[in-house]
């Protein structure tokens, strides 16, 4: 199992001050069709991804900042993601673009100082992070 | 150099993090990439003198050039030293403010303007509110078990657990003012008092005779036959009571309204 980390830039307009949601994908995986490698070549399937999600919310939905774990080796909590779907083939809601593949998060930023940097524009994006195997693709 | 593609499968997400996102993708990675260079050009033993000489006198001036670049290098990391230990010290003060909880923290933070620094400080400050919960914890352990001994050192006579009046006593305490929690703990030390007194004269055999009462008036004229008559205080009860049957009626009815 290899370490992986990988960024998304939170949707611009998702971002609600009164109860400090921020929401935006999480993860691209597809676009019309086509995987999409991030900047390390790395690359997710959806259905991958969907069955990840599903373990991760059930072990605690867990939101750091700037992936800085603590003492205990957990991340430092920012917050909480309070909602999230991968939506994919036809799962998707109606209207939505059908060329994307990806996973929809939206976090509630409980930590004072994290929501401050989210206003200032210094946190502007997801990061997911955790293990898996890496394949080449030849 | 083409890019290697990979697919991640039976992957284990850890955390979502909030992070900075760099403006350029490729801004994520560094990579420093040294090109490949020949170790020794190729070449015989120099013969001519002449040649070797302008060799070496060129090679005396790169030298020389090499020298004073060197220096003005060092100075230069002297100086980039200096600046750098400013910043460092500029740095542990504002990092101090902030993980203090400065007022001005937020400003600080957002004037840094390093998302990895500030995360680092939302890490300390949340080491220091576990530790500052830890010594809550520890000094209300601390009051709970003072107010346990003062129970015990106090009022020990009260008929009372320690152990379960101890946590009572101090929630109390704290919510009266001062001069309530005074009168509080005058009342119970008169209360813990007045049951050694009771508990003494049970050990005596007296009984406590309510003021007014028959039983107080029979005990008045039994002490006085007694004392005018030479005989015991029980004899002159007996006289009491067979020489005034309506003493003796209010004192059967008082015993009756007190049971």
């Amino acid at each position: 199992m290899e370490d992986f980390s990988i960024r998304v830039e939170i949707a611009k307009r998702s971002i609600d001050e009164d109860q400090r949601l921020v929401g935006g994908f999480a993860y691209v995986a597809k676009r019309g069709g086509e995987l999409l490698h991030d900047t390390q070549g790395d690359s997710i399937e959806p259905e991958v991804l969907r069955e990840a999600v599903h373990e991760f919310v059930k072990s605690g939905r867990a939101m750091g900042v700037m992936h800085i774990a603590g003492d205990d080796g957990k991340p430092v909590s920012g917050g909480e993601i309070v909602e999230m779907a991968v939506f994919a083939g036809d799962f998707r809601p109606p209207g939505m673009d059908p060329n994307i593949d990806a996973l929809w998060i939206v976090a509630k930023v409980h930590d004072d100082t994290a929501w401050k940097m989210v206003k200032a524009g210094m946190l502007t994006g997801f990061s997911i992070g955790g293990k898996g195997l890496r394949e080449e693709i030849e | 150099m083409t890019a290697k593609k990979f697919r991640l499968r039976k992957i284990l997400l850890n955390e979502i993090s909030l992070v900075d996102y760099p403006a350029e993708q490729h801004s994520v990675v560094t990579v420093f990439k040294r090109a490949d260079q020949p170790i020794a050009e190729e070449g015989g033993v120099v013969t001519d003198l002449e040649k070797m000489q302008a060799e070496m006198a060129r090679a005396s001036t790169n030298i020389e050039s090499l020298s004073k670049r060197a220096e003005t290098a060092e100075a230069a990391l002297a100086e980039a030293t200096k600046r750098a230990e400013a910043a460092e010290a500029k740095v542990v003060v504002l990092g101090k403010k902030a993980v203090a909880g400065d007022p001005e923290e937020d400003d600080i933070l957002l004037k840094a303007s390093d998302p990895t620094v500030a995360a680092e400080i939302i890490k300390l400050r949340k080491q220091n509110v576990a530790a500052a919960k830890q010594l809550a914890e520890i000094a209300e352990a601390g009051e709970i078990a003072k107010a346990v001994a003062r129970v015990t050192s106090d009022f020990p006579n009260l008929p009372v657990k320690a152990e379960t009046f101890g946590p009572v006593l101090k929630r109390a305490m704290g919510s009266l003012s001062e001069e309530d929690a005074t009168e509080l703990a005058r009342v119970l030390k008169a209360a813990d008092g007045a049951i050694v007194e009771a508990t003494r004269a049970a050990g005596l055999g007296l009984q406590f005779v309510a003021k007014g009462s028959a039983e107080q008036e029979i005990e008045a004229k039994a002490k006085e036959i007694a004392k005018a008559e030479s005989v015991t205080f029980a004899k002159g009860y007996d006289l009491v009571l067979q020489r005034d049957p309506a003493l003796y009626n209010r004192y059967l009815a008082e015993r009756g309204q007190a049971n």
